[in-house]
């Protein structure tokens, strides 16, 4: 079984001196400005099961609807359930922009970690995945968390997630484990929250560059 | 337009009663370089293989409020404590247990520094919980790498798995640690709580607690200082016959210093639930110049697996037996050619244990045994030495191997001195069989020689010099030592190879 969930995006083009509260049109000047070609900064909230107060939206009593079953191979018919199972994320603000890595290597640099996976000279630039078996200057895409960066302020990555029960769920007929809640204890509960509040999602900070490149 | 597609994995199943999702996407005025097309001889160097992740002066923080929980059950009526206190209603009974992980972090072990309520300390040592930036946490020329590939192995039946590189069997899917990076600081502080009541669901950490019910509440704080470069996790498809399932492995290399502590120091939030303390600066069970390399599973014969015990919902997690097939099993041990029983292979691997190797038997026979190594001292025996520059810890050491330290503004504490010095079960004569005692009169001195062990020619141990041990007897608790460290000494398991784990849930009632 598969299941695709298409994230519909809302865009805001914002000028830098001023914060709209409603949507309005761009003018052909204000288009024109954006190329996109410096960067982009993205912030994505998801909110699965809960309310916009963090409530639970009916996930309590038997066989209620906030569940996630994964099913693995060779063993058809038995899921892994996860009961009560409801959370949010958000990521506030991650700069994405091109970039290049350091042209001059670090004194942890290991060219073995760039051969290919039957290559064993890393002299040999047909036994590495990379010219050189060296990343050095390469062309990579930089992610960071630019904003939030006060002392102890944690605002880069909120989470939230409850699994109320954990146990296996086993088909029955024509219905499958998914749709069953037969097990009515708990192997255990998992949460990831904060103190400061009933549901509260747990705040996180990145610092630095992240720079993914592949090969 | 951009849409983002989010496919969910193979076998899942979701059922979500709503779904909201905000995407802003703004482009800002300070970047500094332009995005541009890769030009040919960029895309070229493309195929496919992997991708990387450097991390340029990284740190991960999580708010020092934020948590991991795992919930616990409430026991079923006669197994459930229902008193308090030394009474038979709270003994051989249950509570439940609540235990949360806060604010985990990956810091420097370097520069800066903070306790969990934010006051300063030094990054630079075990008293200190978070550090600043890590400069090169994941070198771009060493980074954590996720990749798919084929390699070469062997099945549960011994026979060669993807023995032809242009025509695979199967795929992994692998995370690689670099193979090296600097000491970092991992940390987190804890709560267990007994006897909690309150539904996790619905009710504040300030509701049904445990210390309202006769449990209680107990903080902790862990610190790492230290790296796991060369850890590799791995997934593939198990190859025992008729369980072709989901499979992982993980070989763990850990390194670097680790601090188990419980006493608090001034400020902070104390003991009120869900509150960051401050913890002493130096309380705590220390292990100093740790080296631990555990290799959990084997390509591809040996992995952890899931599966369901029972129907009434409970499940295990099992690294699995090594397969009872010559190959692997000729594969696995690594034996020398000159040995058929192991003790020859397992003796000069610890001979040998800090040279390079000389044959690929050798390189296997490390892919399969592991090794926990606490502390720099090692013991000398026939043909080889104690490492150049480690030496034995004095009794109170707090600068090598396993040791106990008291906080900072307590007093002295009686450790029990009873530790042998020198057993020597080899030989036949009573003299050759003692179990000796440091020499602690109780007033508090004790004295320890810092003669080395040596051996003679027939094996036997040399007496040491005055200050050591005194007596041939066994253990005596009458002999203890007025300290507030006291040092175990240094600690090597080598050798190490799980030939099968299993572990089983159980829910309340169940089993």
């Amino acid at each position: 079984m598969r299941l695709m969930i298409l994230l519909l995006p809302v865009f805001f083009l914002q000028s830098t001196s001023s914060l709209a509260d409603t949507m309005h049109p761009l003018d052909d000047s204000e288009l024109s400005a954006i190329s996109g070609q410096q960067g982009i900064e993205l912030t994505l909230r998801l909110r699965n099961n809960m309310d916009e107060n963090n409530n639970p939206l009916s996930c309590s009593g038997s066989l209620n609807p906030c569940r996630m079953g994964i099913e693995f191979a060779n063993y058809q018919g038995t899921w892994l359930m996860l009961k009560e199972y409801y959370g949010k994320i958000e990521f506030n603000n991650i700069r994405i922009e091109s970039s290049n890595l350091n042209n001059s290597n670090t004194s942890y640099f290991d060219p073995e970690r760039f051969l290919s996976t039957d290559g064993t000279n890393i002299n040999d630039d047909g036994d590495c995945l990379l010219s050189n078996c060296n990343p050095a200057g390469l062309a990579a895409l930089k992610l960071s968390y630019p904003n939030n960066k006060e002392n102890e302020v944690y605002n880069d990555l909120n989470l939230f997630l409850n699994i109320g029960r954990l146990a296996l769920e086993f088909d029955d007929g024509s219905t499958p484990g998914f749709m069953r809640d037969a097990a009515t204890g708990s192997v255990l509960g998992y949460r990831i929250s904060d103190s400061s509040g009933l549901n509260a999602a747990a705040q996180m900070r990145f610092d630095g560059d992240a720079y993914v490149f592949g090969f | 337009m951009i849409i983002l597609v989010i496919s969910c994995m193979e076998y899942a199943h979701f059922l979500c009663k709503s779904l909201l999702v905000l995407v802003v996407l703004m482009p800002f005025s300070v970047a500094s370089a332009p995005m541009h097309p890769l030009t040919d001889d960029e895309m070229a160097m493309v195929n496919g293989a992997g991708i990387s992740v450097a991390l340029n002066d990284f740190r991960f923080a999580m708010a020092p409020t934020s948590y991991f929980e795992q919930v616990g059950s409430t026991p079923l009526g006669s197994e459930a404590c229902t008193g308090s206190g030394s009474s038979s209603s709270n003994t051989n009974c249950w509570r439940r247990g609540d235990l949360r992980w806060y604010g985990g972090n990956i810091s420097s072990a370097i520069d800066g520094g903070s306790h969990w309520d934010g006051s300063d300390c030094d990054a630079g040592s075990l008293s200190c919980p978070r550090g600043g930036n890590i400069e090169w946490f994941s070198p771009f020329d060493n980074p954590y790498t996720m990749r798919a590939w084929s390699p070469k192995g062997i099945d549960y039946n011994g026979d060669p798995v993807n023995s032809d590189p242009s025509n695979p069997d199967k795929s992994i899917y692998e995370f690689l640690a670099p193979t090296q990076q600097p000491d970092y600081t991992f940390s987190f502080w804890g709560e267990i709580e007994a006897g909690a009541t309150r539904n996790a669901s619905i009710q504040a950490l300030t509701q049904g607690m445990g210390t309202s019910n006769g449990g209680g509440l107990l903080k902790s704080q862990t610190l790492i200082r230290g790296n796991a470069a060369g850890s590799v996790f791995r997934l593939f498809q198990f190859t025992e016959p008729g369980r072709e399932t989901f499979a992982m492995y993980y070989h763990s290399y850990l390194q670097g210093d680790f601090r188990f502590s419980v006493a608090q120091g001034s400020g902070g939030g104390g003991d009120a639930i869900g509150a960051p303390p401050v913890f002493d600066d130096s309380e705590g069970l220390h292990f100093r110049n740790v080296e631990a390399f555990l290799p959990l599973g084997q390509l591809y014969y040996q992995a952890f697996l899931l599966g369901p015990v029972g129907d009434s919902g409970d499940f295990y997690l099992e690294l699995t037996r090594i397969p009872n097939q010559p190959a692997v099993l000729d594969k696995h041990y690594s034996l020398r050619s000159d040995d058929v029983r192991g003790y020859e292979t397992a003796r000069l691997a610890l001979q040998n244990w800090n040279q390079p190797c000389a044959d690929a038997r050798c390189e296997q026979y490390r892919q399969t045994h592991g090794y926990v190594r606490y502390g720099d001292w090692y013991p000398a025996s026939q043909s080889w030495g104690e490492p150049a520059g480690a030496n034995r810890e004095a009794i109170d050491s707090s600068e090598d191997g396993i040791f106990f330290k008291a906080c900072d503004s307590c007093g002295i504490f009686q450790a029990f001195a009873n530790r042998p010095v020198t057993i020597d079960k080899r030989g036949p004569a009573a003299s050759m069989h003692k179990t000796q005692n440091y020499n602690c009169n109780g007033s508090g001195s004790c004295s320890v020689s810092s003669t080395n062990r040596s051996y003679g020619t027939s094996y036997y141990t040399i007496p040491l010099g005055p200050g050591g041990p005194v007596s041939n007897q066994g253990g005596n608790n009458d002999l203890y030592y007025n300290t507030r460290t006291a040092n175990l000494g240094s600690s090597r398991i080598e050798g190490l190879m799980i030939q099968a784990l299993r572990i089983e849930s159980c829910q309340p009632g169940v089993c």
